[in-house]
């Protein structure tokens, strides 16, 4: 018993890879996810994009980004936290990547273990963040960081450095990801545009999520919408409508249309209204009308006027 | 006695010292086995951690044979697939280039790639640091008889056919295969729709008394569809999307690249809602189509609508006081009048009738169909190539009624999209 233990004690020390190793397994491991993230959210903004080591405070474990990624196999989207130990005096830093449930904050996770050697690395002296949109980034010392980029910098002893480059193919343009111009198609903007990437090492296909707007047949659903004080009140979904969407004439909101899933017969008797325009109705009218009967907040076919449906939505009658 | 003990005492020492050699022995097979074993996990570690090295660096191929059909797909330049005109797809598209059809035809046509992936064998060479290899584009798509007896390599994807979340409404997905490692991405169009700029515009009714509604679409963002929808789309969505079946189609390649001008109001609005679209809607179509006066002014206090696409001196085009005898190629190419089958074909899939936006096939040419929610009457753009030079109908804002048969019409569709993506 003395000697087998012996024996896997030798094994298992085997098992510790060696810097180089650990920093190859951790860029192999984790670049799946990257390459599928279609969202990075910065959780401390001091700790990327600065010239500074993250330094501070130490022997602590931080949470830095919060990733968004399609799960390869049931094309949901999951999430990750990019977590870092804060190198004290005698304690060297780590880094690591952990699963998170859509519903958790990457606080939550802190102290929750990785997937093991391969999905960390450990012995980090100090680390720099480095992420970019659609522009590079020019540091100090000339080097330059390649647009819709994580760059992990470590320093692992002695002066060296180890750089880690995760491409963001996924990510969207920042500001407006469609160019809202004449000649522009409606493609989104991204490293490469008019390709989304899923995942590498996809096998079987799954069965992919029904997760749509569930639309009545009769009745039209809302898929965007916004109290009475223009607050958004359901969040834009009309990306999963199955049979395109439009907009509704008559919350009185600027920039701010309620919108339903289906096809639209705007104008039609008993249908809702075409939005005429927010613009148009400030600047022509020098107001936006209330929700009312006739009001130019929305157009319809002739001999029909407008009338309006539950204080928030103009129809034709 | 003593004698008895001796025996005792020599039987003890045997065993004594088989146990010996059986312990040597058993300590000899388990160092042996171990330095087997920590030998076989020592080079399956160093395996696994090559295998995950690579990954990156399987991952820059598969992304660059990605790109390579990402850009195979946008282009659809045919040439440098079949040279000197050796164009041969009977399956997918047709035997020869027809030579009334542009080669826009070919841009984000999913028939095309699925043509030029069957010309390579489904094999992708690529170069990287001066390296070849060949990926491998694995059979994804449905089979469906009329193509091939194979699976196809490119799989149709849509909103409403596969579900999917956050997946573009229409799209084309390829996996693609190299050692271990595959890649799947999804090949978005970014071909077929332009953007309407946000601004006043004002819908002219095509009475005499000339009313205009004025609207705008500074809180929406709308794209118009640049062609008219052809039968092949109509085909692709019928075989891979869940299209009705009922729907009678041709298998004559050469009426594919021609718009789609038999189907009924409800098929067509179908059709767009399968792209996650609208049917384009008459004060759209103008919008889309009218010269603005000061393009820069988004503004404007007055708005004159000009019944020509690409002049706002209307004495200047040629379908002002029309005359056939001064017709050429070219004014043929912006309007195809009926008296322009004398000189030419008519060319399918042509921008060179577009609009201030980039919608093309807007005056002559197919007659189309809207959806009006202004005049419920006014569906149809009269305008087409059975119409004489002359005809009063050659003119924006001219929409004529079609109450019942829609037959010979075509159809494009317009999509609404959010100012915010919050996928």
């Amino acid at each position: 018993m003395k000697w087998l233990s012996l024996f896997f004690l030798f094994i298992g020390g085997c098992e510790n890879l060696t810097l180089e190793e650990k920093v190859n397994s951790f860029s192999g491991v984790h670049h799946a996810i990257f390459m599928a993230t279609s969202n990075v959210e910065i959780l401390n903004h001091s700790y990327v994009n600065s010239h500074q080591f993250i330094s501070v405070p130490v022997n602590t474990w931080q949470a830095i980004l919060k990733l968004k990624y399609r799960n390869s196999q049931t094309f949901s989207y999951s999430f990750a936290c990019l977590l870092y130990r804060v190198p004290a005096k005698k304690r060297l830093g780590k880094l690591k990547i952990v699963q998170v449930d859509s519903s958790k904050e990457c606080s939550d996770t802190l102290f929750h273990n990785s997937s093991g050697d391969h999905g960390e690395i450990s012995s980090i002296k100090s680390l720099k963040v480095y992420l970019t949109n659609h522009k590079k980034m020019l540091l100090r010392n000339n080097r330059k960081i390649p647009p819709y980029h994580l760059v992990l910098l470590l320093e692992t002893g002695g002066g060296k450095f180890k750089e880690i480059k995760f491409p963001l193919y996924n990510v969207r343009r920042e500001g407006n990801a469609r160019d809202f111009k004449r000649f522009a198609s409606s493609v989104i903007q991204r490293k490469i545009p008019g390709m989304q990437i899923f995942s590498l090492s996809y096998s079987a296909a799954k069965k992919i999520d029904n997760n749509l707007v569930k639309e009545k047949k009769l009745i039209p659903t809302l898929c965007h919408s916004f109290d009475k004080n223009c607050n958004e009140v359901q969040k834009f979904q009309c990306q999963k409508c199955q049979n395109g969407w439009y907009e509704l004439a008559g919350n009185s909101c600027p920039l701010a249309n309620d919108k339903h899933c289906g096809i639209s017969n705007c104008g039609k008797k008993n249908m809702p209204a075409c939005p005429r325009g927010s613009a148009y109705l400030r600047e022509r009218q020098g107001t936006i009308a209330p929700c009312s009967a006739n009001s130019p907040q929305g157009f319809c076919q002739e001999d029909l006027i407008t009338a309006c449906l539950k204080k928030r939505h103009l129809i034709c009658i | 006695m003593a004698v008895k003990w001796s025996l005792v005492r020599r039987a003890v020492d045997a065993v004594r010292s088989k146990w010996g050699v059986t312990s040597l022995l058993l300590l000899l097979t388990l160092s042996v086995s171990g330095g087997l074993l920590w030998y076989q996990v020592w080079s399956l570690r160093e395996k696994k951690i090559d295998k995950i090295s690579q990954i990156p660096q399987y991952s820059d191929i598969l992304i660059k044979s990605a790109t390579k059909i990402r850009d195979w797909y946008q282009m659809g330049n045919y040439q440098s697939f079949f040279p000197q005109g050796q164009f041969n797809c009977p399956l997918e598209l047709s035997s020869s280039h027809p030579l009334n059809l542009d080669v826009n035809y070919y841009r984000c046509n999913p028939s095309f790639l699925e043509c030029v992936l069957n010309q390579l064998q489904g094999i992708v060479p690529v170069t990287h640091l001066e390296k070849k290899y060949a990926v491998q584009v694995e059979r994804v798509g449905k089979m469906v008889q009329r193509y091939s007896n194979q699976r196809r390599h490119v799989k149709i994807i849509s909103l409403s056919s596969t579900k999917g979340v956050g997946l573009p409404a229409y799209g084309v997905m390829l996996r693609l295969h190299l050692a271990d490692y595959s890649l799947q991405f999804i090949l978005e169009d970014s071909c077929h729709d332009t953007y309407l700029p946000q601004r006043i515009y004002a819908y002219s009714s095509s009475g005499k008394k000339g009313k205009k509604v004025e609207w705008d679409n500074f809180q929406q963002q709308i794209y118009v569809d640049k062609f008219l929808v052809t039968n092949r789309d109509i085909i692709e969505w019928v075989d891979f999307a869940g299209g009705p079946k009922e729907l009678v189609l041709s298998d004559d390649r050469d009426e594919w690249y021609r718009p789609a001008i038999d189907l009924d109001l409800e098929t067509r609005q179908k059709f767009c809602a399968f792209r996650g679209k609208q049917l384009l809607s008459a004060n759209i179509y103008q919008a889309a189509t009218f010269l603005p006066g000061d393009i820069k002014n988004s503004r404007p206090q007055k708005i004159i609508n000009y019944p020509y696409p690409w002049t706002i001196r209307k004495k200047r085009s040629f379908l002002y006081r029309f005359n056939a005898e001064k017709l050429n190629k070219k004014k043929c190419g912006m309007s195809f009048v009926k008296e322009c089958s004398k000189l030419m074909s008519y060319k399918f899939y042509s921008s060179s009738s577009t609009s201030w936006v980039q919608m093309n096939q807007i005056l002559g040419g197919y007659m189309e169909t809207f959806y009006n929610p202004i005049e419920k009457e006014k569906n149809l753009k009269y305008s087409s190539m059975k119409l004489a030079g002359k005809s009063k109908w050659h003119q924006l804002g001219m929409l004529a009624s079609m109450n019942t048969s829609l037959k010979g019409v075509g159809f494009r569709c317009f999509k609404y999209v959010n100012f915010k993506l919050n996928l």
